[in-house]
């Protein structure tokens, strides 16, 4: 059905190309642009997650999603960071949970197109990042056993889980373990989880991953709006010169579609742009032991999935040379409602991105994956048009 | 206007700027001693985000070592970086045959394609150039 809606804006292109009109973009560069398209998303399928697709588990993790109550202070929720009216996004440098991280909050909508989730790529799943938070103190800062406890204590979400997993215990079955207990806690809570029977650790390890899954669910179902390229190219609407310049920017002489290619633009690998910190932060390098040996893997005994199906995490690079410094290509849809940019939040501006790439890119003996970018000042006021149109 | 005429005139339109339509893609090459005919043979010419289906094939006048190892690498020189996984040469049924799993490439522009191959007689290696 797709193909009817875009197909009478790129001959319309295609047209005024035949045309002489050197602003409108030629039948190659149209084609080139369907592929940074909606039309070109693949479908999403995340074999290690059964729940991916239900619509209880849509609800119930809409719900898990915005209850603050999965926090130490009772007030940090997974929308606090990643707010609806920002793109799911927070607008901020680094996220701001119990503390202040260290990595900005990238948007939600279209994560689950993934194959990798944080700025490092540490997890492998949608279902499986949305865990780590919970965890982590500078976040909601609960631990595993008080998470669950919450989950069974509470009855509307007791009879959520029960429906959707059919087989939970009761909350009296954890009543005489301590208060907190986790695997990735402090060294009391790590001695308290480990001082948990196996049979009862595995039981919350396995409530515990079917709230990340319930949370992706939610996740993953968030629409993904056209952009104004999409609807250039399904002639729903007109580009400016700018814009139109600026697309020809970003799939020629700019070269940022190297990275940012595909409808999500990004091409899901992890890049040095020079932004790593020498002895602090490496980005890549450092998780890629941790993204083997994690128990909520696509490999692991949590996953809904066989190992051999985890081509992704079976291929994984292994060397943490070629990594040091890289982070995740992020994908650029809505792009100018995510400010500030890269893994720090370092820029505050698209301005500040491009300035960045342009004077970079042309440093001596530098240290990055960069090619050599040279823009005039007009040609990055036109490639911004266009960022503005994704 | 109905589909199928939209679709015939997109790709009459189209036509003049696409490729032919490859179902295999071939490359040879000789190992840096002279000792291996590679062939690498691909179901698709290559493409990025996607992992590929490949099979390196060696011949050579003499027997292929038995205890014959092979290590998987490449990358963009002019942007210095390497291949995005982990790829494996992985010994079929076939003498000489080995399939290359998990070789992905992640963006367009020139590439290499290196296999070190060891024995305990001898190391060569076969690098293949090409362009996404």
């Amino acid at each position: 059905m797709r193909i009817k809606y875009w197909l009478p804006g790129a001959i319309l292109l295609l047209g005024i190309a035949g045309c002489g009109n050197k602003t409108a973009w030629t039948a190659q560069e149209t084609a080139t642009l369907q592929s940074l398209s909606l039309t070109s998303l693949p479908s999403v399928n995340d074999p290690s997650n059964r729940f991916a697709h239900n619509p209880q588990a849509v609800e119930l993790g809409k719900q898990l999603f915005f209850d603050p109550r999965f926090s130490r202070n009772g007030q940090i929720a997974c929308a606090t960071c990643h707010r609806p009216e920002k793109a799911f996004s927070d607008g901020k440098m680094v996220a701001e949970g119990l503390a202040m991280g260290t990595r900005n909050t990238p948007s939600l909508l279209g994560a689950t197109h993934n194959d990798w989730f944080f700025w490092d790529g540490r997890k492998d799943s949608l279902w499986s990042q949305a865990l780590e938070p919970l965890e982590n103190p500078a976040e909601h800062g609960l631990t595993r056993l008080e998470i669950v406890r919450l989950l069974l204590k509470d009855l509307h979400y007791r009879q959520q889980y029960h429906a959707l997993l059919t087989d939970i215990p009761a909350p009296e079955h954890f009543a005489a373990l301590p208060d907190t207990a986790s695997p990735v806690g402090t060294l009391a809570q790590l001695q308290t989880w480990k001082s948990i029977p196996q049979a009862q650790r595995e039981q919350l390890d396995q409530l515990f991953a079917a709230t990340g899954k319930f949370i992706a669910a939610y996740v993953s179902s968030l629409p993904l709006a056209p952009n104004r390229l999409d609807d250039a190219l399904t002639g729903k609407a007109t580009p400016t010169p700018a814009e139109m310049a600026g697309a020809r920017l970003f799939t020629g002489k700019a070269q940022c579609i190297l990275c940012h290619s595909g409808a999500m633009l990004s091409n899901q690998a992890f890049q040095n742009i020079g932004t790593g910190t020498f002895g602090k932060d490496s980005g890549r390098a450092a998780v890629l032991d941790t993204i083997r040996n994690d128990r909520f893997n696509c490999q692991g005994q949590y996953s809904d999935t066989t190992p051999e199906t985890c081509t992704e995490l079976q291929f994984l690079t292994r060397s943490r040379h070629s990594m040091s410094g890289a982070f995740k290509v992020p994908g650029l849809r809505n792009v100018a409602q995510t400010a500030p940019y890269f893994h720090d939040g370092r820029m505050a501006t698209l301005d500040s991105v491009i300035d960045y790439y342009v004077k970079t890119s042309q440093q001596p003996n530098k240290d990055n994956d960069l090619p050599a970018i040279q823009l005039t000042d007009t040609e990055q006021q036109d490639l911004i048009a266009f960022l503005k149109m994704l | 206007m109905s589909t199928k005429l939209l679709t015939l005139m997109l790709g009459l339109l189209m036509a003049g700027c696409s490729s032919s339509a490859n179902t295999v893609w071939r490359l040879d090459q000789t190992s840096s001693s002279g000792r291996y005919q590679a062939t690498l043979t691909c179901a698709t010419p290559p493409i990025v985000m996607a992992f590929q289906d490949c099979t390196l094939t060696l011949t050579s006048p003499q027997a292929l070592p038995s205890d014959l190892l092979i290590a998987v690498d490449g990358g963009m020189p002019a942007h210095g970086h390497g291949l995005p996984t982990a790829p494996q040469a992985v010994p079929t049924h076939n003498p000489g045959e080995f399939r290359i799993d998990g070789l992905k490439y992640s963006m367009l522009g020139e590439w290499i394609l290196g296999f070190l191959l060891h024995s305990a007689a001898s190391d060569d290696k076969i690098v293949f150039r090409f362009t996404l």
